[in-house]
C-alpha cells in the first residue's frame, strides 16, 4: 500500500513519514440556519393568562436567541463561500468571502503548520483555480502577504481580484493547498469554494430622502449595488447590520442638514463618510481622520 | 476645497479595480503657498506645474471644509491611506480621499449630476475595497499630535503680513502654564521651541488639563528629556526597559551614582506611556518586551502610548477557530 492511499504524506526531502488525518467531508463555515418556522406555532390556541405568561416567558428566552441567529446570519451575508473538502482535524481553519470584485480567503494555521507561497523544496505553493462552471476572470496574479522563507504561516489573508459578467450569480473554485509542518505533509488539499454572488447591499444614509437621494440610490443600483435609502435621524445599529457597507452622504456645506449626523450609531460595517457631514460623522465616532477640519 | 483633486495614488485599487478610472487632468501652476512644503502624497513636495483631477463637473457654489493631513491631527495612526489631496486655500496636504480602518473619507459630491465619469468609477471601486476592510481595525481619536508645533513655524510666515496667530496665540494656548513660560511668541520663539521640546511633549493622559477651544494641553516631559530619550523613539523604550528591570547593585553600573534616580525616571517613563492595556502584569519589563517587540508602536493621536499595533490586532482577529 502506498504511503498516500494510507493517509500518509511525505515531506519533499523528509525521511519520517508521520500519520497524516486525509479523511475529507464537507464543511461550511458562517452558515447558521434559523428555525423554519420563525413563528413556531407554539402560541395557537392558548388563551389563558397563565398560558400567556408561560409564553411571555418564553419569548424573553427566545428573543435573545433569535436575535442573536439574525445577528450571525446577517453577518454571514450571502456573499460568504462555502467550503468543502477540509479534512477531518485539519490543522488550519478557513473561510472565505466573495463580491463582485475580489474573493478574499482567510486560512489560520495552528502553530507550526503552514502552507507555501512558492515553491522553496517543502511542497507546492498555493494554487487558485477556477471550476468551468464559472464565468469568472481574474485579474492578476492570488495576492499572498509578504513572506521571507516562502512560508505562510498563522493568520493568512489571499486575495483575487476578479472580474464578473454582469449576469453572472454563480461561483465555482478549487484552492490547492499543500500544509506541511517541519517534519510532515498533508495529502495535498483541495478546497472547493462555491456559492452565489449577491449584489453589495449598500444603505444610503442621507438628511433628506428627497431628489438627491432618489438620485443617488438610482446610480447605486445602475452599477449593480442594491441600495436602501435611510435617514441619518431615523438609522438604528440593527438598520445597519443587513447591510454590507453604509454609504453617509452629504450636501455642501451650510446646505447639509445636522440631524442626528453626530449621534449615529456606531457600528461594525464599513462606511464611506461624504463631504461636510462625513467631517461631523466621522469626528463623532472617534475617527482621527477628520480631526484635520480647517 | 473645490471639485478638483491632485496627488492620487492612482495605482491604488480605488482607482483601478474593478473599473479604472480615466480622469480628466489638467495642469496649472504650483499655488505659491505649496512651495517648500511636503505631504503624504507628496513627500518631496508639489511639482511646478502640477496636475488636478476632475471629481466634479464644475466647481461648488461654496467653499467645502478641508482637512489638512500634515497639520499634525492624525497622519501617525498605522494603516492610514491617503489616497487624494484636494485643492486647499489653506495647506498642501489637505485630504480629499482618504481610508482609517474601516471607515473612508470621501470629499467631493456624490450627487450622480456633479460627479464626473471617473469619479462615479472610483466611488464604486471604493464601495468594493470598503466591503474588503469589514475587519479592519484601527484607533480611537484623543489628541492632535505633536506636529502640530512644527507647522506654527512655517504657517502664514512668508508672506508680506505674516500670520501671526498661530505663534502668538495658538501655539502658546496648546501649552500648560508651566511651558508657556518657557516660549517667546514668534516664530523664531516656536523655531526654538520646537528644537528644545518636540521630541518630548506629550498629552492626553488622564488627570491632565484640558482647555475648553485647544483641547489636551500639552506637557515637557522631564524624566525623559532627562534621560535624552524622545519618548516616540524605540531606542527611548529600550533603554527604559534595561533601566527598569535593574536591581540595586546587581548589574553592571547599577551601582553608579545617579543610576538610581535614572532608573525611577525610566520606571516613570513607562508607566506614562505603556498602554495599560498591554503593560506587563507580574514579570519584568525585559521579559515583557521580548513577547511584544513586534507588537507594538508609538501612536501620539491615541494619547502619546506605545500599545499594539491596529495592523497587528487586526491580523490577530483573523485567526479562525479551528476543531
Amino acid at each position: 500500500m502506498s504511503l498516500r492511499a494510507r493517509g500518509l504524506a511525505t515531506k519533499r526531502g523528509s525521511t519520517q513519514p508521520e500519520l497524516a488525518t486525509a479523511a475529507c467531508h464537507t464543511d461550511k463555515f458562517g452558515h447558521i440556519g434559523l428555525p423554519g418556522d420563525r413563528t413556531c406555532g407554539f402560541d395557537k390556541g392558548m388563551r389563558s393568562s397563565h398560558c400567556k405568561s408561560l409564553l411571555h416567558r418564553m419569548r424573553l428566552l427566545l428573543l435573545p436567541c433569535l436575535l442573536a441567529l439574525f445577528a450571525l446570519r446577517a453577518e454571514g451575508l450571502a456573499q460568504d463561500v462555502e467550503i468543502s473538502g477540509i479534512p477531518d482535524g485539519a490543522p488550519f481553519g478557513v473561510r472565505a468571502r466573495i463580491d463582485r470584485a475580489r474573493l478574499v480567503i482567510d486560512l489560520s494555521f495552528k502553530a507550526g503548520w503552514h502552507c507555501y507561497a512558492r515553491d522553496v523544496g517543502g511542497g507546492d505553493p498555493v494554487r487558485l483555480r477556477m471550476r468551468k462552471a464559472t464565468h469568472a476572470t481574474w485579474l492578476g496574479d492570488l495576492v499572498l502577504p509578504e513572506t521571507k522563507d516562502g512560508k505562510l504561516a498563522q493568520n493568512v489573508r489571499l486575495v483575487q481580484q476578479l472580474r464578473l459578467p454582469s449576469d453572472a450569480v454563480d461561483f465555482d473554485a478549487v484552492l490547492d493547498l499543500m500544509v506541511c509542518d517541519a517534519l510532515q505533509c498533508l495529502e495535498p488539499i483541495e478546497l472547493r469554494l462555491h456559492g452565489r454572488v449577491e449584489p453589495l447591499r449598500v444603505l444610503c444614509v442621507v438628511d433628506v430622502i428627497d431628489e438627491h437621494a432618489e438620485r443617488i440610490r438610482g446610480f447605486l443600483d445602475e452599477r449593480g449595488f442594491k441600495a436602501t435609502l435611510a435617514t441619518y435621524r431615523e438609522t438604528t445599529a440593527a438598520d445597519c447590520e443587513p447591510h454590507d457597507v453604509l454609504l453617509c452622504d452629504s450636501k455642501l456645506f451650510r446646505a447639509a442638514k445636522l440631524d442626528g449626523v453626530r449621534a449615529f450609531p456606531k457600528t461594525n460595517k464599513p462606511m464611506v463618510a461624504v463631504g461636510f457631514l462625513g467631517t461631523e460623522l466621522l469626528e463623532a465616532q472617534g475617527i482621527a481622520l477628520t480631526a484635520g477640519y480647517i | 476645497m473645490d471639485h478638483m483633486g491632485h496627488g492620487l495614488a492612482l495605482s491604488h485599487p480605488i482607482f483601478v479595480h474593478p473599473n479604472r478610472a480615466d480622469f480628466e487632468w489638467s495642469e496649472e501652476a504650483r499655488p505659491a503657498h505649496y512651495v517648500g512644503h511636503s505631504s503624504p502624497l507628496y513627500p518631496d513636495g508639489a511639482p511646478d506645474p502640477y496636475r488636478l483631477a476632475k471629481f466634479e463637473h464644475d466647481k461648488p457654489s461654496v467653499a467645502n471644509p478641508t482637512l489638512v493631513s500634515h497639520e499634525g491631527f492624525f497622519t501617525d495612526i498605522p494603516g492610514l491611506e491617503n489616497l487624494a489631496e484636494g485643492r486647499s486655500a489653506k495647506a498642501l496636504g489637505s485630504l480629499s480621499l482618504a481610508r482609517q480602518g474601516r471607515w473612508f473619507y470621501w470629499g467631493y459630491s456624490i450627487d450622480p449630476t456633479r460627479m464626473t465619469s471617473a469619479a462615479k468609477d472610483t466611488l464604486v471601486n471604493v464601495l468594493y475595497y470598503m466591503n474588503l476592510q469589514r475587519d479592519s481595525q484601527t484607533v480611537d481619536f484623543v489628541t492632535k499630535t505633536r506636529a502640530i508645533f512644527r507647522v506654527y513655524t512655517w504657517l502664514g510666515r512668508s508672506g508680506a503680513q505674516p500670520y501671526m496667530r498661530g505663534v502668538e496665540e495658538h501655539l502658546p494656548g496648546s501649552l500648560v502654564p508651566e511651558l508657556r513660560n518657557d516660549y517667546t511668541a514668534s516664530f523664531e520663539g516656536a523655531d526654538a521651541f520646537v528644537a528644545k521640546y518636540l521630541d518630548y511633549l506629550y498629552t492626553g493622559k488622564p488627570g491632565m488639563a484640558k482647555d475648553q477651544k485647544y483641547g489636551w494641553l500639552f506637557a515637557a516631559d522631564h524624566d525623559a528629556m532627562a534621560l535624552g530619550t524622545p519618548n516616540h523613539a524605540r531606542s527611548s523604550l529600550e533603554q527604559w526597559v534595561a533601566l527598569a528591570d535593574e536591581g540595586a547593585g546587581s548589574e553592571s553600573g547599577a551601582a553608579e551614582p545617579g543610576r538610581a534616580e535614572q532608573r525611577e525616571r525610566a520606571r516613570r517613563c513607562l508607566a506614562r506611556y505603556v498602554h495599560p492595556s498591554i503593560a506587563p502584569k507580574g514579570e519584568t519589563w525585559a521579559t515583557w518586551y521580548a513577547r511584544e517587540r513586534s507588537r507594538l508602536c508609538f501612536i501620539d493621536s491615541t494619547g502619546f502610548w506605545w500599545q499594539a499595533d491596529p495592523r497587528v490586532l487586526e491580523r490577530e482577529a483573523r485567526q479562525i477557530t479551528t476543531k
